[in-house]
């Protein structure tokens, strides 16, 4: 049994306002968001009957259910292991639900509010004491950890970091939502930006917003009757191999972004592409999850996406990672960096969009693969491929 | 606990009590870690079991605290307005020449470091802290 190609995205919302300045509560947003999804879907928020989402919160399946009045609630299903490298895990999580006949139209949501998270900065209730009395207080200490390793050890270039945020910024310049947008940015603007955790600059660094994201999903056949195009899920996964996590400094792979394999596990990365049946150099388009530039690079190459070590900075430049002609495009709604940020779910929807045809940056017509990949270096990591109805 | 200002340092054993023996002993100036008594394996600090085969068997044995860095970040911005040093300021994670356990730390002494540098424990108990905590600094 597989999830591929039995569940597709059908509609998609991305809502989402400078950090702070949240219209309504994380609930009123989520509520927004999915109805807005099931508007851009052509199916009433009454016909939803289940809900994912990841990184935890309040806003749980029952407690949406209510919200919406929806007739009944079949599936609620929460990732675990915080922050968003469950992001892409709640979209297979959806389809896997509708691929068993647990549920027929599952939303995958998230919202964030500054004021209701209190995000940013110091994550005192995230690290212990082997962590905080050594200045390690934030998830740029840890991902910077292992980015120093990754640029000082195996030999990634800067310049590997550098373009992917210059490609975000590259793509933001065509889409009037983007935080970015009409800030274009230069390699040496980019240099010469002050450090925050060596060895991430300022734009190393994600954006963070409020708002709220929700992704509807419904099962092959019904999709086919909607007025949309359909993003089947053609692949997914989520988990980590051995014990890799954010707060295990003592991991084997600890240069990884947790999406890699061992001789006896084949991880994450491996797993979708085997799902899909689809290797890593047919892939059209991704949209990876940086929360840091490195960790983003990490999981390109977990993906087999790029080379390793020094050779990675051969292939990531920044024509090779620019729409319309790059050979591999990232992030072309600008990203985390540069787009905005609700614990990554946006990517999510700019890879349908990419399916769809709609993106700010389209790299073409006939998309017919795009990859979002989850938060990396996280607890967990997951992601999840797209496909149209030709790779069916 | 006697330094109970908000500015405490944040350090000392959790709640379960799994990390209380590598706190006790950082107070006598010692390193200590947990090692599997049943199959021997060394231990992460405050863990409940042995990953290796599941034993509750647990020991401490003194580490010496001598190593090589693993890697290392230089932090620019106070985070934390409880640590003792302002920014910027260096932590390292620190390869222990004897065991295969790598750990954490702040280091002393200096500001300039590189993977590969070779590091010795500093035990240091910072004014607004109730626990003596490990630290690195340089070997000559
Ligand atoms: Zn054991």
């Amino acid at each position: 049994m597989t999830i591929r190609g039995a569940a597709a995205v059908v509609g998609v919302a991305d809502l989402h306002h400078p950090r702070g300045k949240a219209p309504r509560s994380e609930r009123g947003m989520l509520v927004e968001a999915v109805v807005a999804a099931c508007r851009d879907a052509g199916i009433s928020p009454r016909d939803v009957d289940g809900f994912t989402s990841y990184a935890g919160g309040d806003n749980s399946g029952p407690v949406l259910a209510a919200e919406l009045g929806i007739r009944e609630l079949r599936w609620s299903t929460m990732v675990w292991g915080g922050g968003g490298g469950g992001s892409a895990a709640s979209i297979v999580t959806a389809a896997a639900a509708i691929a068993s006949g647990q549920a027929d139209c599952v939303v995958a949501v998230r919202s964030m509010a500054q004021a209701a998270t209190g995000r940013l900065g110091y994550a005192k209730y995230y690290f212990d004491h082997q962590y905080l009395p050594h200045g390690v207080a934030t998830p740029a200490h840890v991902c910077a950890l292992r980015t120093q390793r990754l640029l000082e050890h195996d030999g990634v270039p800067r310049s590997a970091m550098r373009n992917l945020v210059l490609a975000a910024y590259h793509h933001a310049q065509a889409n009037p939502d983007a935080a970015a947008y009409g800030k274009p940015l230069t390699a040496e603007a980019y240099d010469e930006s002050a450090y925050i955790v060596e060895p991430f600059h300022l734009y190393d660094c994600s954006r963070e917003n409020d708002g709220a994201v929700a992704l509807v999903l419904v099962s092959a056949e019904r999709a086919r009757q909607l007025d949309v195009t359909p993003a089947y899920v053609i692949g997914g996964a989520q988990g980590s191999v051995g014990a890799y996590a954010a707060r295990n400094e003592n991991d084997a792979a600890y240069t990884t972004a947790g999406g890699s394999g061992t001789d006896d596990s084949p991880g994450v990365a491996s797993r979708v592409w085997q799902q899909a049946g689809i290797k890593p150099s047919e892939l059209d388009v991704v949209q990876v999850y940086e929360n840091f530039s490195g960790p983003a690079v990490a999981s390109l190459m977990d993906h087999g996406l790029c080379p390793a070590g020094p050779a990675s900075g051969d292939f990531l430049t920044l024509d090779n990672l620019i729409a319309p002609h790059g050979v591999l495009p990232v992030n072309t709604s600008g990203g985390n960096v540069a787009d905005s940020f609700v614990n990554g779910m946006g990517l999510a929807v700019e890879a349908v969009r990419q399916i769809r045809g709609t993106s700010s940056n389209q790299i073409g017509t006939g998309v017919d693969t795009s990859l979002y990949i989850g938060g990396p270096m996280a607890p967990i990591h997951s992601s999840v491929l797209l496909g149209s109805a030709t790779t069916l | 606990m006697t330094a109970t200002s908000a500015e405490a340092l944040p350090a000392g054993p959790s709640e379960s009590g799994d990390d209380a023996d590598f706190w006790q002993a950082l107070d006598e100036h010692r390193l200590a870690l947990p090692r599997c008594t049943a199959c021997g394996a060394w231990r992460q600090v405050g863990t409940a079991t042995c990953p290796a085969c599941w034993s509750f068997d647990i020991a401490w044995d003194d580490v010496s605290p001598i190593g090589t860095v693993y890697t290392w970040v230089r932090t620019h911005r106070d985070f934390m307005s409880e640590l003792d040093v302002k920014a910027p300021y260096v932590t390292v994670l620190v390869q222990l020449d004897d065991v295969p356990v790598r750990l954490l730390g702040l280091l002393v002494g200096g500001d300039e470091i590189a993977i590969g540098d070779r590091v010795s424990g500093v035990f240091q108990k910072p004014g607004n802290s109730d626990w003596t905590i490990l630290r690195w600094e340089k070997s000559v």
